[in-house]
């Protein structure tokens, strides 16, 4: 009887401390669940959607990504502490999810295109990038002492094989992209991506459609200090990736920013509106109702 | 002068005399220094591929070890490399390029350009360039750029030349080349370009120079080429050579089998 109380003591225990989806299997990251699940690996793409929205869209002179770069305080100096890193010189990665991992990835990433560029003479083409990018994030899900990178990394790249985007997330999977989004508002922000025509859209036009996006994804009241940081590759950077030059991004940012606010203004009024209407409609009843009394009288 | 032709430079009856019957492996200089390639090779680029040439003998010391031996050997399906130096060094580098480039063409899922192969070269020599002699010329054809003829010499320089020559017996042929090439040749004046180059005339040169300088003399019957293994390497086939067999028939012309890029198949020289 001891043992059986012990174990349901535990049990309680277990189920108290971590209760929850992955109960009992997912206290390492190299345990399957009974029904097959790496559960650290789902959390880590957990992680990731809780950090700021990361867009990409692929178009067809060249490839554009944009990142909400959630920011801690108000003394942090603009521009640093970048989400948007270059790996080589035809290819960039934007992170989403936990920027230090996201780092190493980086890190990675920026060995692979030297030791290739060093060897066979060439620049690394976009999927080779992405597999060997893969390959490194996966391992990190192999083993009990490692744990999967928290962050989901979108590469850009611009090499003879073309303009091409890949996401690749703590899983270790990678796939090939016209438009993607991570994040708190992917949701939203993917079925915006939708509405675009992306086998027609150029740079300068990604550039606009995907600062609106995060523009209208972002929650005020939640995360009031953000910046915008957005990173291109195409014809117009002479196929080199580099931040998005600043007056372009400017123009992006303001047409987006007056949208946003143009949008807030409708739906303020809307609201006042319905108040109305149904302050009205309160009015009207309380009128209905001494009517009513009165006539009792 | 009359003696010095008729003189072999090493002494025929020696293991006749030796109360052995033969001679110890690795005491006579002349029959087993190590094998070299005492070569010319060459390979000129053209619009849709590229022309290889080499002579076939590899000697080992003053003993041809080897009079049809193919300096050409491919690394890939379309890029081939023309060898001189070493013969153990150079086939061991193309061996290491063969297998990477496998590899590479595996990953990138279509074929590899000349410009990997010819870098994955570099690499090697260069990084080991303390305990090879190998020079190489790799050349091919890809889609990217169209023929292309890379030179490797010695100390593991990469450079790409419209044509290049290489091996011990080039040095004579350096002005004829600079005199005979012109740009936008024709794959048929490639190839007529290629075979003057490493003709049996060019190999007889090589013989009167070492002659004059220190004596020695390769023994008649194996004076001058016999035959040139030409390859032509291009867009539409794998090329194909025919070589001929050690005791084949003798050749008074080069041989080689031409892959021409509007498909046809054909013997040339």
């Amino acid at each position: 009887r001891k043992t059986t109380e012990r174990r349901k003591k535990l049990d309680c225990a277990r189920s108290e401390t971590m209760s929850g989806i992955g109960t009992g299997y997912d206290l390492a990251s190299d345990t399957f669940s009974p029904d097959g699940r790496l559960f650290q690996v789902e959390y880590a793409s957990k992680a990731v959607d809780q950090m700021g929205t990361t867009l990409g869209l692929c178009c067809k002179d060249g490839v554009v990504v944009g990142v909400e770069k959630l920011v801690q305080s108000r003394m942090l100096v603009k521009g640093t502490s970048g989400r948007v890193m270059a790996v080589d010189t035809q290819a960039g990665i934007a992170i989403g999810g936990l920027a230090a991992d996201g780092r190493q990835i980086v890190n990675r990433a920026r060995q692979e295109a030297t030791s290739y560029r060093d060897f066979y003479g060439v620049p690394i083409q976009g999927k080779v990038l992405a597999d060997r990018i893969s390959m490194q994030m996966h391992m990190y899900t192999l083993y009990w002492f490692m744990r999967p990178a928290g962050c989901s990394v979108l590469l850009a790249s611009y090499a003879s094989d073309g303009p091409q985007l890949y996401m690749v997330d703590p899983s270790g999977s990678s796939w090939g992209y016209h438009g993607c989004a991570m994040g708190k508002g992917k949701q939203i922000a993917k079925t915006e991506l939708e509405k675009l025509s992306l086998g027609e859209l150029t740079c300068r036009e990604a550039v606009k459609a995907i600062a609106d996006i995060i523009y209208q994804v972002h929650d005020d009241t939640k995360d009031k200090l953000w910046e915008l940081e957005m990173g291109w590759v195409c014809d117009e950077s002479k196929r080199v990736f580099e931040p998005v030059p600043r007056d372009v991004l400017k123009e992006a940012e303001d047409a987006a920013k007056a949208k946003a606010d143009a949008e807030k203004e409708r739906e303020k009024a809307k609201k006042e509106e319905e108040l109305k209407k149904k302050a009205e409609k309160a009015a009207e009843k309380e009128k209905e109702k001494t009517e009513m009394e009165v006539d009792k009288a | 002068m009359s003696k010095a032709l008729s003189d072999p430079g090493f002494n025929p009856y020696a293991a006749l005399s030796n109360p052995k019957g033969y001679i110890e492996a690795g005491t006579d200089k002349n029959r087993d220094g190590e094998h070299m390639m005492g070569t010319s090779i060459m390979a000129v680029e053209f619009d849709g591929g590229v022309v290889m040439g080499a002579d076939s003998r590899t000697s080992a010391g003053q003993y041809v070890a080897n009079r049809a031996s193919d300096k050409i050997s491919s690394v890939h399906e379309r890029i081939y490399c023309c060898r001189s130096g070493s013969a153990a060094d150079t086939q061991a580098i193309s061996d290491m390029v063969r297998y990477y480039l496998a590899l590479h063409g595996v990953e990138l899922g279509k074929r590899p350009l000349v410009k990997s192969a010819a870098t994955m070269f570099r690499q090697i020599c260069y990084n080991n360039k303390d305990n090879l002699m190998a020079g190489i010329i790799c050349a091919g054809w890809d889609e990217k750029e169209g023929g292309q003829v890379y030179s490797i010499p010695l100390g593991g320089t990469l450079v790409r030349q419209p044509f290049a020559i290489g091996g011990s017996g080039s040095v004579f042929i350096y002005g004829l080349c600079d005199a005979t090439y012109k740009k936008n040749m024709t794959k048929d004046e490639c190839v007529e370009f290629v075979s003057k180059g490493t003709s049996k005339y060019n190999r007889l040169l090589l013989t009167w120079f070492l002659l004059a300088n220190n004596g020695a003399l390769f023994a008649p019957f194996s004076s001058g080429t016999r035959h040139v293994a030409g390859r032509l390497v291009g867009r539409h086939h794998p090329p194909v050579h025919h070589r001929q067999g050690w005791r084949g028939a003798p050749l008074h012309r080069p041989q080689g089998l031409a892959v021409y890029a509007d498909d046809k198949l054909g013997v040339i020289l």
